[in-house]
């Protein structure tokens, strides 16, 4: 009964110390820059995150059955690239939206069977994917730009309701919202992280494992298509550029939010907070005019840190380790 | 002549938060003799031997090795002091050869060149003599160069005990060495270990069976609660006595297994043929009945059972539910149809241990409990989790208790009660008490009598002879995937079972 009560205090203090971070952070950048307390810069921090969101939100299902998918970035770009090229031939926006949506799902669901029907690792699947995706997108674009889409689509995704909330942060906010429930009270959540422990065991209580692989690597791809429209509103410039660095910021957003890269822990709201921290990061950073680079290197930064955090607290948690167990290694407990 | 313990352990005490898990318990092994150690699941066996392998360190207390106080950083060291320990898992590595296993981490070498004798590699011819040397006396014939993953389970265990000697131990400990071997392979066990003995080697011997107790060793200690109780010679002891001790009371019945009117056939399994594994076996089972499964170990039980409930899939058969044609594709099929399965090894397949017993109780029946938005309904959770704790009487605090922290037996029963939650009308349980106490098994016996009375169908794999004479009506022997025979209850005896089976 203890130790359900641990658990219980660590997850609450982990999504604490979050809290506290993205405070601490906007302080700090407020005493430096005091234009950072300015509302209209915090919003700015809401809008700016909203794709990368989206992808981590799906991310978060796929890291905690132990997965991974690398190729969100470039899933992102293609997609973008294709809207660009649908619209601009043929002037129909539905059709160029729909074009997108329906390119990431398309290989949301390639890297979803591949996972699912072979027993090729997610890592290495999604790595090949990735530079795959890329490819394609640079062999349809190259360094062409596609821009000049019409000023409606553009408000689908600048809006601001009631003159002050980023419509961007309302789709984040409603895609955590059904994920999280899904999550946190669905069947859905409890499969996840039963799959990330202990996948054979799942399987043997009559779930069918690998069509829920597919399901979230095709959920994953259509975020990413959406994600595409999303950053194609805000900056309404599509090209192949846009795709790089975003998978890590995604599975740093993730695992930052207290998902375990070994599987069967997570958390959506952690999550959540963790896509806020690092808006407040990169927005921080672009007011004081610091350069990508500090900004990669302050994410790889929390990246290895929040990783070893997590291997501590898991060791202390004695959480048995899915891994170990497979391989017969009699276990120090 | 009193003889001077090799293996000397005093007072010792281990507190883990929350429960003290050993209690002044205080041990002699003598040289040369099998030293039987037993007692119900968290009696408190394993922290012991644990302790004594360095993975644990106690709080109090002190242990002797031929008279030196022994101080092990962790189980590597335990082998270099000349006590070696065969865990219940295999710690050899799979993708290595036996040899290579053999000398892992302490290898024979010899220098390159004699100018720079800091530069050395392995002296395999040498490796290769000392390794033919101890198989020769384990009176084995192993092929030094076969990979570990193409060996038997029993073919292990003695490259685990060859790895012990080539290391000069004169402490053996051996945990549960007998639960995965078949019958044969126990007899052969039990001869490598009365050779050892001759030539000195001390064992400490944990096991649950006690009839391999009386059979092997030549003293006994019984733990209870994680305190000593008694020690006796075997041959001063008898087992209702040795029950006793471990339990603290005479089991009058362990297998209050009751009669019950057998009704109509309700499940038909008519020639179901895998490939290489399973040969035209057809079998029916009626309302209410107990079928026993017996065989050896790879007589095609388990697969059959899988291959019944869509976990494998069969090359041609045909199931029969109720006189009507079923087709099952996948697992979820048969349980929604009414028939499921608990696997045998409750670890790997039966649970997932990290999570609550809520959480693995449900997992079966999900589906049933979710609305139309797949959002679990936590009052349907919480009652149905309540009632197979009350029912299969699961010690816990509550449903959200991490099911790792159980004991052997409250997980099979969390197990069974996994399967239960799926109201199935044919059970298939596997191996259900193995590795659970005495005390377990008695009342998951109860509770497979009292399912029976309940009007359901039940199928018991199990290699425990008296658990399937006690507990079926009637049994089917399996061979080499081919169905050997069947025996009616009254018309069952072991020496009936083994004849068909071997």
């Amino acid at each position: 009964m203890s130790m359900t009560g641990n658990k219980i205090s660590i997850k609450l203090t982990h999504q604490g110390v979050l809290v506290t971070l993205l405070f601490g952070l906007i302080i700090t950048f407020g005493l430096i820059e005091p234009v950072f307390f300015r509302p209209s810069v915090l919003l700015d921090v809401m809008a700016i995150m909203g794709d990368v969101g989206v992808m981590a939100l799906g991310m978060t299902y796929i890291i905690t059955t132990s997965g991974v998918d690398l190729s969100v970035g470039y899933n992102q770009q293609l997609s973008a690239v294709v809207f660009g090229m649908v619209y601009l031939s043929t002037r129909n926006l539905a059709l160029a939206i729909a074009a997108a949506l329906l390119c990431g799902t398309v290989l949301g669901f390639f890297n979803g069977l591949i996972v699912a029907k072979t027993k090729i690792p997610p890592l290495v699947t999604t790595l090949a994917t990735m530079y795959l995706f890329r490819g394609i997108s640079m062999i349809l674009a190259g360094s062409m730009t596609y821009s000049g889409f019409p000023q409606g689509f553009r408000l689908f995704f600048t809006y601001r309701l009631f003159g002050v909330l980023p419509i961007q942060f309302i789709y984040f906010t409603a895609v955590f919202l059904i994920l999280d429930s899904l999550y946190s009270y669905g069947a859905l959540g409890r499969n996840l992280k039963g799959m990330g422990f202990n996948e054979e065991s799942v399987h043997f209580s009559g779930v069918k494992i690998q069509k829920i692989k597919i399901g979230i690597y095709t959920l994953l791809g259509l975020l990413c298509g959406f994600a595409a429209l999303m950053y194609l509103g805000r900056l309404s410039v599509a090209k192949t550029s846009i795709g790089d660095w975003i998978n890590f910021q995604v599975i740093t957003a993730v695992l930052l939010g207290g998902t375990s890269i070994n599987g069967g822990v997570g958390s959506i709201r952690g999550t959540f907070i963790a896509i806020l921290i690092i808006g407040v990061l990169k927005k921080g950073y672009t007011l004081m005019s610091l350069s990508g680079n500090i900004f990669n290197f302050t994410l790889g930064t929390i990246l290895i840190l929040s990783l070893i955090v997590f291997a501590v607290t898991e060791e202390r948690k004695n959480v048995v380790s899915s891994k170990i167990r497979k391989t017969n290694i009699p276990t120090r407990v | 002549m009193e003889k001077q313990p090799i293996l000397d352990i005093c007072g010792i005490d281990k507190r883990f938060p929350g429960v003290l898990a050993l209690k002044d318990v205080s041990l002699q092994l003598l040289p040369g003799e099998v030293h039987a150690i037993c007692g119900e699941n968290g009696a408190g066996k394993s922290t012991l031997m644990k302790i004594i392998a360095g993975v644990y360190v106690a709080d109090t207390g002190s242990i002797l090795l031929d008279g030196q106080e022994l101080h092990l950083e962790n189980p590597n060291d335990a082998y270099k002091q000349g006590l070696s320990i065969i865990f219940q898992e295999s710690s050899l590595f799979p993708d290595l050869t036996v040899l290579e296993n053999l000398f892992m981490g302490h290898e024979e070498q010899k220098s390159l060149f004699p100018v720079l004798p800091f530069i050395r590699m392995n002296d395999i011819p040498k490796m290769r003599k000392r390794a033919k040397e101890i198989f020769i006396r384990l009176e084995m014939n192993v092929d030094l160069d076969e990979k570990i993953s193409a060996l038997g389970v029993a073919t292990k265990q003695m490259v685990e005990i060859a790895k012990a000697l080539t290391f000069d131990s004169k402490v053996l400990i051996l945990d549960e060495p007998t639960a995965a071997l078949t019958n044969k392979e126990v007899h052969t066990l039990f001869e490598t270990i009365r050779r050892l003995k001759q030539e000195g080697v001390s064992i400490l011997y944990i096991s649950h069976r006690l009839e391999e107790i009386f059979q092997i060793a030549d003293r006994v200690s019984v733990l209870r609660d994680g305190a000593y109780v008694a020690t006796a010679d075997v041959s001063d002891v008898s087992k209702p006595k040795l029950i006793s001790w471990m339990v603290g009371r005479f089991l009058e019945n362990l297998y209050p297994k009751e009669d019950v009117e057998i009704g109509e056939t309700v499940f038909e399994v008519k020639e179901l043929w895998q490939r290489g594994l399973l040969h035209g076996i057809s079998f029916s089972l009626g309302k209410g009945e107990i079928l026993g499964i017996a065989g050896l170990a790879g007589a095609g039980r388990t697969e059959l059972a899988l291959a019944v409930c869509g976990l494998s899939k069969a090359d041609k058969g045909e199931l029969l539910l109720n006189g009507k044609k079923l087709v099952i594709h996948q697992y979820r099929d048969a349980l929604d149809k009414g028939i499921a399965y608990i696997s045998e090894d409750r670890q790997r397949y039966g649970l997932v241990l990290p999570m609550t017993l809520k959480e693995n109780i449900t997992h079966k029946v999900l589906n049933r409990i979710c609305n139309v938005f797949g959002i679990i309904d936590r009052r349907k959770e919480n009652s149905i989790t309540d009632s197979y704790m009350s029912q299969l009487s699961i010690k816990a605090p509550d449903g959200s208790f991490v099911v790792s922290k159980l004991s052997g037996g409250n997980q099979q029963k969390v197990s069974v009660a996994k399967s239960l939650a799926a109201e199935p009308q044919i059970l298939i349980l596997d191996e259900p008490t193995r590795g659970v106490d005495v005390g377990a098994k008695s009342e998951l016996h109860r509770i497979i009598s009292n399912l029976a009375k309940a009007g359901k169908s039940i199928i018991i794999i199990s290699s425990d002879l008296p658990e399937i004479l006690g507990m079926s009506d009637r049994v089917m022997v399996m061979k080499n995937g081919c169905k050997a025979g069947e025996l009616l209850r009254a018309e069952l005896t072991q020496e009936r079972i083994l004849e068909m089976a071997l």
